[in-house]
């Protein structure tokens, strides 16, 4: 279909872009998991254009994990391939009824049979892929047996070893028979004032170096080039942020042994970055026990399939990883329906046999292997907790309910909302269930700031002064920058945003400043919140597990800690120009969106 | 003829524990300090003198002086104290942590 230019005008593109499109698509009767759902890959107008940090592409759609707005988005060549295949995005809707693969090359897009495919994992897919369109160059966004078997937090992988993990994005795929998306092209990206840009791209480069970058800045581009994302799960134990034994403790012995620097130490092949980016260095690929070299774990797969699940064996977070990627399914959700299972097993819901057997003991390295697995393949007792653990306490029931801890149905990521405050806001209202890349606002708390838009100050722990503002504005800070196709790593606290808006507006023509960009990402985050309005979210629904009211840390600088969420929800729809937990006329009309009020 | 009164200086003495890459730099992740200037500042002003320039680039920032890891003086972020003049006494543990997650 054509660019329709109104909604790149009021939504960016990308995610923004895709949501408009999809609020007329999906309705509250559209089954996620239904030929009627529909998927949209999508990159924004930065992805391409070779500035520092633009490489983000998102998949949106209904997600089967939390029925309601899905989105996941990932980094790496893909959304760029995509760019310069002659596309910003590919849309699909229906069924196959058979297995399918689209191939997309120099604006000309195919529909392939893929039955060959069907049941490879994403690594043989990618190759697969490759060596049949005779195009080693190009990329592959696949999903493994996880996808096709439904997992309901199946993943999308692309070649690179960049996922779109989160909300079950590979299951809608899989759901429509589609096994993967493959992009190959030259086409030349126009952009309005390339000099300009190059300009742009080195002062964002100085930017974040010496004499230049403020102490936060260095502080951040150093630690996640050194030791990645997981170079501070140490200090985060240290602070009571790090989940641990499914959000029950808030101090782990075991903590050094799975942390970035330990990684660096023992198993690192290489550490990788981004296409262009130049900044920060925080991929990894690591050498696992078999001597194959791989993607490693992130911090969020340390600690998910890691501390969560009290295992402090890093050897089998990379095994327990691999199969993740390999399978195609999202690394935090597997790791916290592990550690659920856990937990219902030392409280005796499950029983050994109700499990096939397993030993669920905390911390046995075998069980979460042998779980990992039966999740993605959907055999065992996989099956239960491929579900998610919103539909596995459902099914257990007996209790189990208050060890599932998602919101909205969406796994939590691992930042203890205890200990960040900012984090239990934004985990109740994110609309894609729990989240940490929808708006971090932790960030503000750890001295990350973003003083061109007033945040000069770090904010004090413990205290919910400011932290409601904080939230909508890393919210809707998020909405922009991801739909133009930024990653978070060098936006927050990294690159000055005025910076990143001159780019914008020499990649597009535009004459627009920061504080309008931060605009479109409130409108864009009202959109969302009215699509999830439509599919039957509630204020009741803005809400966190009892644990953390209930059962407060007793060990860590976070002890005897709790979350006023009450009172930070109540500020937050005042600023948000909200009642009962909607989007007003009065707002959605300011914003420019009046249209969206129906339905909700 | 009377003596001058000499000026002792008190020393204390505090614990530091190094997180992520620092350690790599000092060499370990646990250590004690004997500091003649009892503040943060003194302490890495020492910790500067003993592990060199690049344990001094990874912690400070040069143009500002401000620090670009979080520091704790025993758990409390000295953001919220005193900043770089907290003052240190003896026994208290000093925790030095580069403060990043994600993925």
């Amino acid at each position: 279909m054509e660019l329709n230019r109104e909604y790149a005008e009021k939504f960016i593109g990308g995610a923004g872009y895709a949501a408009r499109v999809l609020y007329d698509m999906i309705t509250p009767n559209t089954d996620p998991l239904a030929p009627e759902n529909a998927i949209f890959l999508i990159a924004g107008p930065m992805v391409g254009s070779a500035f520092p940090g633009t490489t983000k592409w998102t998949v949106c759609s209904r997600s089967p994990l939390t029925d309601i707005w899905g989105e996941s988005s990932a980094s790496g060549s893909y959304g760029a391939e995509l760019k310069y295949s002659g596309y910003d995005g590919v849309l699909v809707t229906g069924r196959s009824s058979q297995p399918v693969c689209i191939t997309v090359r120099e604006g000309h897009a195919e529909i392939k049979n893929a039955r060959h495919l069907w049941g490879k994992d994403t690594v043989e897919t990618a190759d697969a892929i490759r060596s049949d369109m005779g195009e080693p160059k190009a990329r592959v966004a696949c999903i493994g047996p996880a996808g096709e078997r439904l997992v309901r937090y199946a993943s999308i992988v692309t070649d690179e070893e960049r996922f779109c993990g989160r909300a079950g994005m590979g299951a809608v795929m899989g759901s429509k028979n589609l096994k993967a998306v493959a992009v190959r092209g030259t086409i030349r990206l126009p952009i309005a004032n390339e000099e300009r840009l190059r300009e742009l791209s080195d002062e964002a480069r100085a930017a974040v170096k010496p004499p230049r970058a403020p102490a936060y800045t260095q502080g951040r581009v150093r630690a996640l080039s050194v030791d990645g994302t997981a170079s501070g799960l140490e200090g985060l134990e240290k602070q009571g942020g790090l989940p641990i034994k499914n959000w029950t403790r808030g101090s782990f012995a075991g903590a050094p042994s799975i942390s970035g620097p330990t990684m660096t130490k023992t198993i690192l092949a290489r550490p990788g970055m981004c296409p262009h980016c130049t900044v920060i260095t925080c991929w990894r690929f690591v050498k696992g026990s078999d001597g194959r070299i791989g993607h490693g774990p992130e911090y969020e797969t340390l600690a998910a399939l890691g501390s969560l699940c009290m295992n402090d064996s890093l050897e089998s977070v990379v095994r327990a990883n691999d199969i993740c990627n390999r399978l195609g399914m999202d690394t935090i959700s597997t790791g916290s329906a592990i550690a659920f299972a856990m937990e219902c097993y030392e409280k005796g819901i499950l029983s050994r046999e109700d499990v096939g057997g397993l030993d669920l003991t905390w911390g046995n390295i075998d069980a979460i292997l042998k779980l990992t697995e039966q999740i993605g393949l959907r055999v065992g007792f996989g099956t239960v907790l491929a579900e998610g653990v919103k539909r596995a306490a459902e099914k257990l029931g007996k209790g189990s309910e208050r060890y599932a801890i998602h919101v909205k149905g969406l796994e939590l990521p691992m930042h203890d909302p205890r200990r960040w405050w900012t984090m239990a806001l934004n985990y109740a209202t994110s609309n894609r269930g729990a989240c940490h890349h929808q708006g971090i606002p932790a960030y503000l708390e750890w001295g990350y700031l973003q003083p061109e838009f007033g945040f000069s100050e770090k904010l004090k722990p413990f205290e919910k002064e400011g932290m409601a503002a904080a939230v909508k504005f890393h919210q809707d800070f998020h909405a922009a920058f991801t739909s133009m196709g930024h990653c978070a790593f060098t936006i927050g606290g990294v690159i000055p945003f005025t910076i990143v808006t001159q780019a914008f507006n020499a990649v597009t023509g535009k004459n627009v400043d920061h504080w309008e960009l931060l605009k479109h990402g409130e409108r864009i985050w009202n959109l969302k919140r009215a699509f999830n309005v439509r599919m039957g979210v509630t204020e009741k629904d803005d809400a966190l597990p009892r644990r953390f009211f209930d059962e407060p840390l007793n060990e860590s600088p976070a002890a005897g800690k709790v979350p006023p969420l009450p009172d930070m929800l109540e500020e937050y729809y005042s600023i948000r120009g909200w009642k009962e937990g909607k989007p007003t006329e009065t707002k959605l009309a300011e914003l420019g969106i009046p249209e969206i009020t129906r339905g909700i | 003829m009377s003596i001058p009164a000499r000026t002792v200086q008190k020393s204390v003495r505090v614990k530091v524990e190094a997180f992520g890459h620092l350690n790599q730099l000092t060499g370990k992740k646990e250590f004690e300090v004997e500091l003649t200037t009892p503040t943060v500042e003194g302490l890495v002003e020492s910790l500067s003198n003993t592990y060199g320039e690049d344990f001094k680039r990874a912690i400070v920032e040069t143009s500002s002086g401000e620090f670009t890891v979080l520091i704790l003086v025993n758990g409390k972020d000295i953001d919220f104290l005193q900043k770089s003049k907290t003052p240190l006494s003896n026994d208290d543990k000093i925790s030095l942590v580069p403060l990043v997650a994600g993925g």
